[in-house]
Formats: structure tokens, sequence, C-alpha cells
């Protein structure tokens, strides 16, 4: 079992190596364009690169005006140093606009208790708007900081934003605010109002990053904000239950986000989205959740890549959307009652592909869907791999690996509406006569006990019994009870490469 | 208590040569390794099958083996009974003397695989050691049911087909009856009345406890959830020891009355 395991991490690592595709094109994000000086880590974007061939036409400019009007106005002019200089000055004047993006940066506030600033609130009070404050290590506790500046809060050695579990911690009033490398605990708890680690509402542009949060109810709340980044945080929350808890990162009506390297637990939700397009969740992790690692409602056009999902109640329930990509991701030990790795529901348009899902209850659920892929996923010792509500359709499932799991396919109708091709399914007991690498005989994943225990649940206690045994041996003789709509009709003999 | 352990001695010595206790314990020896080497290092598997090869073979051969060995020892009866014995130090020490054997057969052709061959992986090795209790209390119940079954017909054909139809009764027509009930009054709240039916019946009760101390258990959703609340945990398998341990009293003592009163 430990090789299989440790081949299938191999397989998720590599996956991560080699990105389907490059998404910094397609989400677009208004970067402030100096940030490769400032932050030498970040690669030039592509409206950097802009602002260079920008630079490039410019800086020609003095030189051909002042050639235009040596040869043109002046034809007959001696002193040409004026011209000269005249030159120089232009060139000089162009750097300086260059550079006064930077300098505009350059004030620095520092917070410590020794220092001019004592508290955090009194610094953004003076600062002005892109001023950088740097906080030195101690503890702050000045429930909620408001940051109604433009600003750059830099935690210096990971001080703690205590909120004394009053309010939010830090509460985001403008635009383009960034924070980086804080403690932020303790936030308070109500049952009327969402209080945050870090709140955030009718605002543009924010980065968010290397911050851990503790005991929080919601760790980072954003409502009708747009073009932020959340890099590289922690959240440990305070969740209990359901209805007491909050989320690690909820988004209401907020779009183009770039949720990266994250990770979230014991919240209710480890991440929520509600109403929002446009985001990119990737490289995230998300475990012992209450109710879901992740949870979408209504929120389509989004992609989420490479995030691993452990031992929460549900892997990640998406509901209500379209036209989402859900690639290389890792849904593992979702356990326990009814739960899933991915819970599909009201979800049409999408792309379930080279994911994999180990080790749950039930792998993939699917109600209510219509029009999705599900491609290339591994779906690998599971109790039921994947459960097809009748309401489902034109569903392709094709090219997946069924290994391991007790029950392959559960539904509750006897017709099929989606497409089942090509799978490879370790139950079929087929053959291949004609080599072709396909079986001859179409397998049927619905066994007359899935189909009984689906229906009733306790029959699970006939679970392994010779009766059941002795009954599917008989189905494979007379296929009565099976479904016969719902088939595979070209089996695939071999397990596609893990 | 001299007597009785004097007939048990003698049942002991007499059965242990048996040929068909080698047999038992060979195969059973030769199943169990090759169960044990094929199933790699899938611990999940290697339990699931060992236990429905016990679950299959041990009823079978304890109905049959007690049964027969009951008959035969019957003109025997006859001349032990001019000793001043008692009917229930006779019966006892048979029985404990049967057991013995038919467990010595048991463990040795079982435990040995088991506990040379798998990894001394904790669970595992747990999981495998409560399969041998649970093989050797299905031993014990069977056994007595095999000389309940003896007393009360004393002829050879109806003892062993009655023998028969109990096993196939409890091993497969139970279960077919439960899946029955569940699919026909499936709309009504049958939880509970069905672990109920379960308990009932060892071999159910010896499949659905293991299978629930089965790592895949937590797998198998809500209902399975459900049942490892009631018979998952330690009390789960004191209760269902102490169940065996009544399905062995109740025929033990049944047959005793019954032979003690039987003309032989």
């Amino acid at each position: 079992m430990k090789n299989e395991e440790c081949e299938i991490r191999n397989v998720y690592k590599k996956a991560i190596d080699c990105h389907p595709e490059p998404v910094e094109g397609r989400l677009y994000f208004i970067k402030p364009w100096f940030r490769h000086i400032r932050q030498p880590q970040c690669r030039l974007a592509h409206h950097d690169i802009y602002f260079n061939f920008a630079f490039i036409l410019i800086y020609p400019l003095p030189k051909v005006i002042t050639q235009f009007v040596k040869n043109w106005v002046f034809p007959n002019a001696k002193n040409i140093i004026q011209f000269k200089t005249s030159r120089y000055l232009l060139l000089a004047f162009g750097i300086l606009t260059f550079f006064s993006f930077i300098t505009l940066n350059a004030n620095t506030l520092t917070v410590c208790e020794t220092c001019n600033y004592k508290t955090i609130q009194t610094a953004i009070t003076a600062a002005n708007t892109n001023d950088t404050i740097e906080v030195k290590k101690g503890i702050y506790k000045e429930s909620p900081i408001l940051i109604t500046k433009s600003i750059n809060l830099k935690g210096i050695e990971n001080p703690t934003l205590d909120g004394d579990n009053k309010e939010h911690v830090v509460d985001i009033g403008s635009d383009n605010v960034i924070i980086d490398g804080f403690r932020i605990i303790n936030s308070g708890v109500s049952d009327i109002r969402e209080f945050a680690g870090i709140h955030a509402e009718n605002v543009k542009g924010c980065e968010l990053k290397n911050n851990t949060l503790e005991n929080n109810t919601y760790g980072f709340y954003f409502a009708k904000v747009t073009d932020c980044i959340v890099e590289n945080n922690s959240s440990i929350g305070n969740a209990k239950d359901e209805i007491s808890g909050g989320n690690g990162i909820h988004l209401w009506s907020s779009n183009h986000f770039k949720i990266i390297k994250n990770q979230m637990s014991k919240h209710r939700d480890g991440i929520y989205f509600e109403f929002s397009t446009e985001l990119l969740i990737e490289e995230n992790e998300s475990f012992n959740s209450i109710r879901y690692g992740m949870h979408f409602m209504f929120a389509s056009n989004n992609k989420f890549f490479k995030n691993h999902f452990y031992d929460n109640s549900t892997g990640v329930a998406v509901m209500f959307s379209k036209n989402i990509e859900v690639k290389y991701n890792l849904f593992e030990r979702s356990r326990f009652g009814s739960s899933y790795g991915l819970l599909v529901k009201d979800i049409t348009d999408s792309e379930f592909t080279n994911n994999t899902f180990q080790d749950n209850t039930i792998g993939i659920a699917s109600d209510n869907s219509t029009r999705n892929k599900f491609i290339s996923n591994q779906i690998l010792r599971n109790g039921w791999a994947f459960n097809m509500m009748g309401n489902c359709e034109l569903n392709e499932i094709r090219e997946n690996n069924f290994i391991g799991n007790v029950f392959d396919l559960s539904t509750n109708t006897r017709d099929n509406l989606n497409i089942y091709e090509k799978n490879f399914w370790d139950a079929y007991k087929g053959f291949d006569l004609d080599r072709n690498g396909i079986g001859d005989k179409p397998y049927l994943p619905v066994r007359f006990f899935s189909y009984w225990v689906n229906i009733y649940p306790f029959l699970m206690v006939l679970f392994q019994s010779p009766v059941i045994e002795f009954l599917e041996i008989a189905e494979r003789a007379f296929p009565i009870m099976t479904p016969v709509d719902l088939k595979d009709p070209y089996p695939n003999m071999k397990k596609f490469p893990l | 208590m001299r007597n009785l352990l004097q007939v048990a001695k003698f049942e002991f010595k007499e059965n242990i040569r048996n040929k068909w206790i080698f047999a038992y314990a060979i195969s059973f020896f030769l199943i169990s390794s090759l169960l044990i080497y094929f199933g790699g290092n899938e611990s999940a598997k290697i339990i699931a099958s060992l236990l429905s090869i016990i679950l299959l073979l041990v009823p079978l051969f304890a109905l049959l083996f007690g049964s027969t060995n009951f008959l035969d020892s019957l003109s025997f009866m006859e001349v032990i009974f001019t000793r001043p014995i008692s009917r229930f130090h006779y019966y006892t020490g048979k029985f404990l003397g049967l057991s013995f054997v038919l467990n010595l057969g048991y463990l040795l052709g079982v435990g040995i695989p088991v506990l040379l061959f798998t990894n001394p992986e904790s669970k595992l090795l747990f999981l495998s050691i409560q399969l041998l209790v649970y093989g050797f209390l299905l031993n014990l119940i069977f056994l007595a049911l095999s000389l309940l079954i003896a007393v009360l017909f004393l002829k050879r054909e109806a003892v062993l087909s009655v023998c028969l139809a109990l096993w196939f009764y409890l091993y497969l027509l139970y279960d077919l009856l439960m899946l029955g009930i569940s699919v026909n009054f499936g709309e009504y709240p049958l939880e509970i009345p069905i672990l109920i039916l379960t308990c009932i019946n060892p071999l159910d009760l010896v499949r659905i406890i293991t299978i629930l101390q089965m790592d895949n258990a937590a797998l198998l959703g809500f209902t399975s959830a459900f049942f490892q609340k009631f018979l998952g945990n330690t009390n789960g398998i004191l209760l269902c020891i102490s169940l065996l341990f009544i399905w062995t009293g109740i025929p033990f003592y049944l047959g005793y009355r019954l032979f003690s009163k039987k003309d032989i």
C-alpha cells in the first residue's frame, strides 16, 4: 500500500511541475509596473513589458527632437551646445519621471514600542498614499485596525495583531493595500456579524501575503472586492459546528482573485466563494474543515488547479455554477456519514480532469449536473467511486481509472443519460480477443447490491455476505437486476498510467 | 468432576488421531498461507478473505464432526453408563474434549500462518487475533449445536441432513431473508430491527463486527457509521463475544437437558 501511495504522490507532484497552460495571461491583474524593481522575486508581467516598450520608444525622442530643431528650425545656428543641453535636460526629465514612480514609495514609517509611532493606527493616520509602514516584532492590540489609505503594511519578524475577541482584526477600507508578514489572531465571535482576521469591503487591488492567522471566526473576508492576491497565508480557525463557525477565505461577490499556496484548517469551509467569478485557486491546502474543504456557490468561470483537500467532511462542493475547470487536484479522506471527495451539484459545462480521489466515502457525487466532463481522473479505494444521480444528463465519464473501490458506480435510476467510455474498471471480468486494448464485452458498473444499497442504505449490513456474492455471480449469468442502459461499452483493459 | 475430566481426556486422546482433524488443520493451513502470501500487503483483503473462509468452513466442519462423532460413540455410551457416571459429566466431558481437539486443529491451521506470516502491523495483528477468537467461539457454538442435533434425532441420516440444513440456513438463507425483508419493508425505519437480526445469527455477527473494525468500514457511509456507533468499539466487541457465549450456552444446555432425559 505504501508503494502505491508513494507513486500517487509522485504523480501528484509531477502534475504540479508540468502545469497544463500558463495562467498568467488569462487572468489579468493591475499590478504596479515597478513591482519587479521593488520586489525582485516578481518576474515582469505583461504590462511591465508594455511599459518598457513605451520607454524604449520615448527614449530616443529628445535626440529626434533636437535633430529636428537643429536641422529644420535653426538650420544656421552655431551654438549646438544649447541643443545638446536641452537634449540632456529632456533625457534627465525622462529619467526623473521614470524614477519618480519609485520614489513615490520611498517613505517608510516604522512602528514599534520605542519608535515614533507606537501604534499602527497612528502610523496610518500619518502616512501618505503608497507609504510603507514597517511593523516590528511585538503584540499590537488595536482592534480593529482601519486601513484608510493605499499603504504597504509590512511585518518584520512576524508581529502579532491581536483582535482581543472584539471585532475584525484588520479592516481594509482602501484600494491597493498590501499586508505582508503578520500573525493575526483572535477576531471577535458574533452571531450577527462576520468578524474576520482581515476584512475588506468595496475595495480594489490588495495583496495579502505570508500571514499566519489563528483563532479567527473568518480568516479572510472579502465582500465586493476585485483584483486581489491572497498568497502563502495559513489560517487555523476555531469552528466547532456548522452554525457558529466561519470560513477560512470567504469571497462574496468578489472577482479577479488569485488565491495561491494558502493553508486552511479547522474552519467551517476552508475556502468559500459566492457570486464570485474569474478566480484562480492554485496549490492551496485545506484540511480538517467542519463542512467543506472548498465551497462554490453561484461562482462561474473559475479555475482551480493542484489543490490538496484532505480530512474534511466533504472535500469540495461545487454548486450552482458554470464553466469551472478543476485539474490536478487531490481529494483525500473525506470520511464517515455522507461524505464526498467532490460534490457536484447543479453544475454545467465544467471540466474535471486529472484529479485524484482516494479513500473517500464517496469519491464523486453528481447531482442535477449536465454536460460536464470527467476525464483522466484517478478514483482509488473509495467506498463508492462515483455516485451519479438520475437527474444528471450528458456528462462524459471517460478514461478514468476505477481501482480498489468497494462500489464503482451507484445511481438511483434504471435509465442512463450519461456517457461512460473507455474507463479502466478493476472489477471488469471481460476479455480482449482482438487485442485492441478494449474489452470485448461492455462493463456494467452498477451491481445489483450497489443499486439496492443506494436505495436502502442499511442493507450495508449484508456487505461481504456470501449471499450477496452468490447473487452477484448469478447476476453475471442472468443480468436481470442491473440497469442495462448504464454500461461502459468500451472498457479499457489496462489501467491508465498513474 | 474427576469423571468429567477423564471423559474429556479420553475424547481428546481418541480424536486427536482423527484423520479429518488433520485434513481440517492442513487445509486451513494451506488456504490461509496462500491467502496471506497472495494477499500481499493489503491487510483489508487478507482479513476479508480469511473471514469468509472461516465463516464457510468452521461451522460446516464443526457440525459434521461433532454430530458424527456423537453418533459413533452411541454404542460406547451404552457401555459406559453402566458405570457410576452422571450424564452431565459425560456430556460436558465429551463437549470439552471435542472442542479441544477441534480448536487445536483450527488454531494451528489458521493461527500459525496468521501469526507467522503477517507483518506485525498492529491493526492487522489485532484483527487476526480477533478473528482467531471468533473462530474459536464459532467452533464452540457449532459443536454445541451439533451435539444438540445428534441427541435430538439420533439417526445418522436425519442428523446429517439437519446439520447441513442448519448450516445452509445460517450461512445463506438467513441473509437472503434479511435482504428480502429489507427490500420489501425498506420504506420503514429498519436500522434497528436489521441490527438485531444481525446479532441473532452468529455468522452475521462475526462478519459485521470484523468488517466494522476494518479500515474501509469508514468508506461505507452513513449506515456503517450507524453500526459503528453500536458495534465498532470495544463495547461492541465485548457485546459480540458475550452474544457468542450465549449462543454456545443455550444449545449446550438444551442438548444436555435432552441427553439427560433421552433413553439411549
